[in-house]
């Protein structure tokens, strides 16, 4: 019995041999229902490229919120991830913390930088406290999708979209039609961190706090704008009090005419309506011509390694991913535009893709409106955004006034705000 | 009881008692005592998951709990679900139990029927709920359309969610009430049953009232505690099909200790929501034991 446990000892020992070489890294990730295949198809390629490091995912998590709570339940146990993908709001939870690495020391140490790819904009999105914590890898907007064959039946012209809400509003009363249980239109207002309300927001030209972080904004002009354009969604535009589940199964069934959401599920939604309908994306309305912006959805790569062996190959990579390849990868498999330049100018990487999808082009024109999705400071900031998304629902389901429900959503988001 | 005669024991006894009652203690410990305790002194910290610092704040987690409107609102919506769930569960199995028992064919049968819905998951049962439940296509309102009722939304209006969500709670315990509510009817002797009889209590009414009630006491006073446990640790259904919401109308106490714990991320607060949770559930048991132990009458 010794003998053949030495036996199997030893050639364990064999079989582990050339891999002690390697370094292993622990990749996160979430939404595996978008991600799953690029991100295997990526670490697939990545270790082809780099035999000498071996990927390893963990278990990957439904949300962005279960991703951040993963990592930070990781950090009290020690079992950090070295790389994680996080949702852009997330940053600065595990950049306050200190959980995450700064990346400035990696980007200071590549030679030919300036030539990767890596737009200066587009950093920006992963930068905390002027500090590059993570590395833009799928990005979202918000756009409008709608259903071509609708928008022709009652009369509207798909190749001239509506650029207002009000154009957009008179186009979806006359898709209504609830004795066929059409519905004109749909804008999902509780997308997680109050993603479409900043929507709203930036595209009027406002901001969530003022410059230095210490007073709400949202209470100026261009939010009293926002709060009223989102009670008129339901009294202007028939849209309905439900879930992003409903609005989503309406809109690829082909019951739903218009429809407000970010681009990550353009990729999905295409594959759907495939045969169903004809789908068409057009520009999110900007009620601020050249001061409109517009957020920027999506998750970030961010580095949890502290060894410095790991740290390497973790940022290794993260460029990978986040690079020409992992963005050419990750653009035909969702509906997500990479944070990085290169692969959109080249043919053979994503230049013929776009040509070929005017639907997804959408969002490239409006990267020049991206700006970042808002974290509020402090430590009452998740609770924030809850708070707000609250008084959001009683403009939505008609319990309160728009200007009541801003005043109220102002005061209560400034109690919890850091002194 | 056996107090004196521990005295007695001798050394060796003493130790083998200790040896024998250790493992119990360090179960009691590890797995109650010590996360408890923990609990509790998170809950004067303001430590935040993940953090790498954590400062003692004394009382502030709980000066700032009391004074915050959510916490307020989700205690009353708890405390309301459990008013609408503990008599609502705990009479349906009393009468399944009753009608049950009083059965001549199928008790076998009826038994499992209504037992089904406790062994199973709730978190499963909720998705079946959420369809059955839906505005437009949920059977519910399809069974209400052929009656001339319009259902509307179970879940999403503010005034009736919590106590869709209370309807659910009432299936999902009615059956282990039921079963409780037996083995108490099994052991009232039959004779009392004549007795009553004989002493003029003639229709099933008047003998429910004289001898089944009276006697089933204890069986009432267990169901009612456990009912009332039970449905003060609400979670499943809230996370699956509204998440406290529409605007915190079917907030409940461990769903907001979940949420600040674990979405806020601020875990001294989401302990003190814990300790609150925990001397609410003692203090209900202490209270329904004591008035209890009074008026009970054990057969």
């Amino acid at each position: 019995m010794r003998k053949l446990l030495g036996v199997a000892a030893l050639a364990a020992a064999f079989v582990a041999g050339p891999a002690a070489a390697q370094t292993e890294i622990t990749v996160q990730y979430a939404i595996p229902d978008i991600f799953k295949d690029v991100q295997e198809e990526i670490a697939k390629q990545f270790m082809a490229a780099n035999p000498n490091i071996k990927v390893k995912f963990t278990q990957p998590t439904k949300e962005y919120e279960d991703a951040t709570q993963q990592v930070l339940r990781n950090a009290v146990t020690g079992q950090l991830p070295d790389v994680t993908f996080q949702g852009l709001n997330r940053q600065r939870i595990l950049a306050d913390r200190g959980i995450a690495q700064p990346l400035d020391p990696f980007i200071a140490a590549e030679k030919d930088w300036a030539k990767a790819g890596y737009d200066g904009a587009l950093l920006t999105l992963g930068q905390v406290k002027g500090k590059q914590y993570g590395m833009g890898f799928s990005l979202s907007t918000p756009i409008i999708y709608f259903n071509a064959d609708l928008v022709k039946k009652a009369g509207g012209d798909p190749d001239n979209f509506p650029k207002t809400w009000e154009g957009i509003f008179a186009l979806a009363r006359k898709i209504n039609d609830p004795a066929n249980k059409i519905t004109g239109f749909h804008f999902d207002w509780d997308i997680t961190g109050n993603w479409m309300w900043q929507a709203l927001v930036f595209s009027n030209g406002g901001t969530m706090l003022t410059a230095d972080e210490k007073k709400v904004a949202f209470d100026q002009p261009p939010g009293q704008k926002a709060i009223e354009t989102l009670r008129l969604m339901i009294t202007d535009g028939g849209m309905r009090d439900v879930s992003q589940a409903t609005s989503l199964q309406d809109f690829v069934a082909g019951r739903l005419g218009i429809w407000a959401h970010s681009t990550s599920r353009l990729g999905g939604v295409t594959k759907q309506a495939q045969g169903v309908f004809n789908l068409r994306t057009a520009t999110f309305p900007l009620g601020a011509g050249a001061d409109s912006r517009l957020p920027a959805g999506g998750n970030v790569a961010m580095m949890l390694a502290k060894d410095p062996a790991k740290q390497k190959a973790a940022w290794e990579y993260i460029k990978f991913a986040t690079g020409p390849v992992g963005a050419t990868i990750m653009v035909k498999g969702t509906g997500y535009f990479p944070a990085n330049a290169i692969p959109a100018k080249d043919p053979k990487m994503l230049g013929d893709f776009y040509a070929q999808n005017p639907n997804h082009r959408v969002a490239i024109g409006q990267l020049p409106s991206m700006t970042a999705w808002y974290a509020f400071p402090g430590e009452n900031g998740l609770k924030i955004t809850d708070v707000i998304k609250d008084h959001l629902q009683t403009v939505v389901n008609g319990s309160a006034k728009p200007a009541d429900a801003l005043k109220k959503m102002t005061s209560d988001t400034q109690a919890l705000l850091p002194k | 009881m056996t107090a004196p005669a521990a005295n007695d024991a001798t050394p060796a006894e003493r130790r083998a008692a200790l040896a024998l009652v250790s493992p119990a203690w360090l179960a009691f410990i590890v797995l109650l005592a010590g996360p408890t305790l923990a609990v509790f002194v998170l809950s004067l910290t303001d430590w935040q998951l993940g953090a790498p610092t954590m400062n003692f704040i004394g009382l502030g987690n709980y000066e700032q709990l009391f004074a915050d409107r959510v916490f307020w609102k989700s205690f009353g919506n708890t405390a309301v679900y459990c008013l609408v769930t503990v008599p609502g569960s705990v009479f349906l199995g009393l009468g399944l139990a009753l009608l049950i028992e009083g059965a001549t064919f199928g008790r076998g049968f009826y038994r499992a029927a209504y037992f089904l819905p406790v062994t199973s998951t709730l978190i499963a049962m909720a998705v079946v709920w959420e369809f059955l439940l839906h505005p437009s296509v949920g059977l519910i309102n399809i069974v209400l359309e052929q009656v001339g009722i319009t259902g509307g939304d179970w879940l999403k209006n503010p005034s009736r969610a919590l106590f869709t969500l209370a309807g659910i709670g009432i299936w999902q315990s009615a059956g282990l009430n039921m079963v409780l509510f037996m083995a108490g009817l099994k052991s009232i002797p039959a004779d009392l049953y004549e007795a009553a009889e004989i002493d003029g209590a003639a229709s099933a009414w008047e003998r429910f009232r004289c001898v089944t009630w009276p006697m089933l006491g204890p069986a009432t006073l267990f169901v009612t505690v456990v009912s009332g446990i039970r449905s003060f640790q609400v979670f499943d259904t809230v996370e699956v099909l509204t998440k406290g919401g529409p605007n915190k109308s079917t907030e409940v106490l461990l769903y907001t200790m979940y949420t600040e714990a674990f979405n806020f991320f601020r875990t001294g607060y989401g302990a003190a929501i814990t300790v609150v949770f925990l001397v609410v559930v003692l203090a209900l048991t202490l209270l329904q034991v004591k008035a209890g132990e009074k008026r009970t009458h054990y057969g």
